[in-house]
């Protein structure tokens, strides 16, 4: 269970580390903690990004608490892993302390793409002087005080010095010795202008040789060996290079009794003292010449030594929108990290991308050896035929003193129609597809030009087109009021009335019963049921009859028994208000009951279907 | 239901007034007919000179002319002039007056496709990302009269609720006005909100071929990510110099505000 917690935590420390790689300005000294009197180097880094970018440089003030014995000089590298070229710059300085403490190194600044980055700043401890005497006794000497003549000296030792512009040198840096001495850290490379340095070797074991030079027998050491590539016309120089040195020499006793000393010259006796020597040497000069004018082909970049090309197309039989690699490989003996793309007319309607690039390079007989090689993605977009002409690559070859052209074999690939399943698909894919198109033409003039659209709604038109329907809604309830005013809802009320109506001339009809009154009996009773359907189903008088109060109470889907119910009651009141024949007691009460059920149904069945 | 509706509609009202004060500020003077210097720009741009057309597009822009097929064809020579961060912002611009306009959208997608960086939109909430869109596929213009059209039809029911006694009746229109009430508000929000949004200049483009941006709104803050020219970012937060921004993909940092163009 704890794993994941640990690996979380990793995370958490690495994803800084990983930013960490963009554009940095730092501040950095070799060393934090100085005895006053010595030397230590400051030194400002702005690496990451393009140098370019940079400018303006803003010094800090040193003088507050150091000597600025000597800067700032400034140096770059570019360097190229893995195809990713990171680069730096820096400016050093050379300081001393005033006074023994605690200081602080303060911030240098540098405009970098518009931007201010201000550098950190590095506390200097400041120490009191440390004797380095081995007894103790002898007092530490300024550098200059002690001559060691053609004891201990450095050379640099080019393999040639009239060089062809982007024709290798290779400088070898020797230490000659007669005494014994000790190296101090680290060594630093000068700067350069107008080379391009690489190290060939800078071991870090030193191995002494025996070697004669101007007739005196010397150990040398071999410090380090650096190609150069020039990258100028001209008499160029390398600039000393310079390494410090600590010798441990006798120390003579001066007391003016030149007996005394010569007596006394015993080892025992003598003090010995450590010295600190800087060792510096002599500058390069090396004469850089033009490359030959003739027989200069057209395509030539300014790339110098022996090279093979090798060209390949990983598959020339695909769909549109497949993919192909075409690689191309550079390999011999020159300045391979300054290698450009080689040039390629890619034909049309085939889309290619940047080259993913490879290197691989080192030193080796005096240049630099090894290949790079540039592998383009190509996605033909339409079936047919494609061809990729010959790709050329000029250089000079050093060795012939001529010009050289590599060409490769064209490359033809046949585009079979594309699967519509593979346009489909992610992001990048709808990317590719649009890399392919134009934008669609130019628009004419209108009529009359706008003025940009402040997208709102002008007040006066908002208020307006909100407040409408309410008016409308307003003046609508208006005229309806007064159209059921003066028209009253007469079908309303007689349908509110109906059954109160109904029950009046029920109970009439009654009295009309009981009191043997039979003309009045029937023409009370048929009013009643009349009355109530004409009145309840708002049908007027005129159009009223049997058949059509059936056909509406069928309309109004009631029960199918009731409508029957109905029906044999208006049947029943027509029947007997028109016949000749005299109706019984009997028959005539249940005609009453009859017509009574037939409205008490009516009412309940219009009652629940209206609720 | 009554009293939201007008507290919506004073804040509609304040919105546009302010809109219309900023407008009345912009002269339009007639120098020479805009739209025969149109036609000129078009001409121009036919011929292959972008860059006459550009300047000639930018003048009407800079005299206080607009609209979509300015920033259209102003986005289509920026686009041919190899400038892309300026043609995506013309081009965004144009989409604002017509958010559905396909050969906007189609060239948007072509410039892009030319563009360096490549984001995959962080994925949203089903209904997030409806409303995202439906809220941008349309001007605040069509909400408004979507909102105008269903007032109408809420007019129309209360009269049917207040003026028929017919208790069916009643309980039908009293139902559509709850409804279209509701969908009322929905527009008139939409609609200000909209407008807010767009008056706001919360989207911009990223001009320089790449900015850096930081984790803290100064310069020497680390460095979270790189941005290139012609990515849109949503503007999050303004402090003087600097600017919050967010990406598609959800990432978030402060940059140069001279690095972006407001859409």
């Amino acid at each position: 269970m704890r794993t994941p917690v640990y690996g979380i935590i990793l995370l958490v420390l690495i994803v800084p580390l990983l930013n960490a790689q963009e554009v940095q300005f730092t501040c950095s000294v070799d060393r934090t903690e100085v005895p006053v009197g010595e030397k230590f180097q400051v030194t400002y880094t702005l690496s990451g990004g393009n140098l370019r970018s940079q400018s303006d440089f803003n010094a800090p003030d040193l003088n507050r608490n150091f000597l600025t014995l000597a800067g700032p000089s400034t140096s770059q590298q570019v360097r190229i892993i893995n195809g990713r070229m990171s680069s730096s710059i820096s400016w050093t300085y050379v300081l001393q302390p005033r006074s023994t403490g605690t200081f602080t190194v303060p911030s240098a600044s540098i405009t970098y793409d518009g931007e201010r980055l201000t550098s950190n700043t590095v506390s200097v401890r400041v120490t009191r002087a440390v004797p380095q005497s081995q007894q103790g006794r002898s007092r530490q000497q300024e550098t200059g005080k002690v001559d060691l003549g053609d004891n201990l000296f450095i050379r640099a030792i080019p393999s040639d010095t009239d060089v062809y512009l982007g024709e290798p040198l290779t400088v070898t840096y020797k230490l000659y010795s007669r005494v014994a001495f000790q190296l101090e850290n680290p060594i630093k490379l000068p700067r350069m202008v107008g080379f391009w340095s690489e190290d060939v070797e800078s071991p870090t074991q030193l191995r002494p040789r025996v070697e004669v030079y101007n007739g005196k027998q010397y150990e040398t050491y071999m410090l380090r060996k650096v190609l150069y590539f020039p990258t100028q016309t001209g008499e160029l120089t390398i600039e000393p290079f310079e390494v410090g040195t600590t010798v441990r020499v006798r120390k003579r006793r001066k007391t003016g009794d030149d007996f005394y000393d010569r007596f006394f010259s015993d080892p025992f006796l003598d003090r010995y003292e450590s010295i600190k020597k800087t060792l510096l040497t002599q500058k390069v000069r090396v004469n850089v010449r033009e490359l030959p004018e003739n027989g200069r082909p057209n395509d030539f970049s300014g790339v110098v030594g022996d090279y093979e090309m090798e060209a390949t197309l990983d598959r020339n039989q695909l769909k549109a929108n497949e993919t192909a690699t075409l690689k191309v490989t550079l390999r011999g003996s020159g300045n391979i990290r300054l290698l450009d793309e080689p040039e390629i007319t890619f034909p049309a309607g085939v889309d290619h991308y940047d080259p993913t690039i490879s290197e691989d390079a080192r030193p080796e007989a005096g240049t630099l050896y090894g290949s790079k090689s540039f592998e383009y993605i190509l996605v033909p977009r339409y079936a047919g035929k494609v061809t990729v002409p010959p790709i050329t690559f000029s250089y000079f070859n050093l060795e012939r003193g001529e010009y050289e052209t590599l060409e490769s074999p064209a490359f033809t690939m046949n585009i079979a129609e594309g699967d519509a399943r593979q346009r489909a698909g992610t992001v990048e894919q709808e990317y590719i597809d649009y890399l392919a198109m134009d934008v669609r033409p130019v628009k004419e003039a209108p009529e009359e030009m706008e003025p940009p659209d402040p997208f709102g709604i002008p007040l006066p038109m908002l208020i307006l087109m909100y407040l409408f329907p309410f008016v409308a809604f307003a003046g609508a309830i208006t005229w309806k009021q007064r159209y059921d005013r003066i028209h009253g809802d007469v079908a309303g009320l007689k349908r509110r009335r109906a059954t109160r109506v109904a029950e009046k001339r029920l109970r009439n009809s009654r009295g009309f019963l009981d009191a043997g009154d039979i003309e009045a009996y029937y023409l009370e009773i048929a009013r009643a049921l009349w009355g109530y359907v004409q009145d309840k189903l708002s049908m007027p008088t005129s159009s009223t009859t049997i058949a059509t109060v059936i056909e509406r109470l069928e309309q109004l889907a009631l029960p199918v028994d009731l409508t029957e119910q109905m029906k044999r009651a208006l049947e029943g009141v027509e029947f007997a208000r028109f016949s000749s024949t005299r109706a019984s007691e009997d028959e005539m009460r249940a005609l009453y009951d009859m017509v009574r059920d037939a409205i008490i149904g009516l009412e309940e069945a219009m009652r629940g279907g209206k609720t | 239901m009554k009293r939201l509706m007008t507290l919506t509609v004073l804040r509609v009202a304040c919105i546009v007034a302010a809109a219309l004060m900023t407008a009345g500020g912009m002269p339009l003077r007639a120098q020479e007919n805009p739209s025969a210097e149109f036609q000129r720009a078009v001409e121009h741009y036919r011929a292959a000179e972008y860059g006459d057309a550009i300047s000639l597009l930018m003048n009407l822009e800079r005299r206080g002319y607009g609209g979509y097929l300015l920033h259209y064809n102003l986005g289509n020579a920026y686009y041919k002039n190899g400038e892309l961060g300026r043609s995506i912002l013309h081009l965004e611009k144009a989409l604002l007056y017509r958010p559905q306009d396909p050969d906007v959208l189609h060239n948007l997608k072509v410039v892009r496709a030319r563009t360096r960086d490549r984001l995959e939109p962080v994925p949203l909430l089903f209904f997030v990302r409806w409303w995202n869109e439906f809220r941008t596929a349309y001007t605040p213009g069509t909400f408004f009269i979507v909102s105008v059209v269903l007032l109408w039809i809420l007019a129309a029911a209360l009269f049917v609720f207040f003026g028929f006694r017919n208790i069916v009746l009643r309980r039908l229109a009293m139902g559509l006005g709850i409804f279209f009430g509701v969908l009322f508000i929905l527009s008139v929000v939409l609609y200000s909100a909209r407008l807010d949004e767009l008056n706001a200049h919360r989207y911009a483009v990223v001009m320089p071929d790449e900015t850096v941006v930081r984790s803290t709104p100064d310069a020497s803050g680390i460095e979270s990510f790189k941005v290139h020219e012609g990515l849109k970012v949503h503007i999050m937060e303004m402090r003087d110099a600097f600017y919050r921004i967010r990406l598609a993909d959800g990432k978030t940092g402060w940059i140069r505000a001279s690095a972006l163009e407001r859409i």
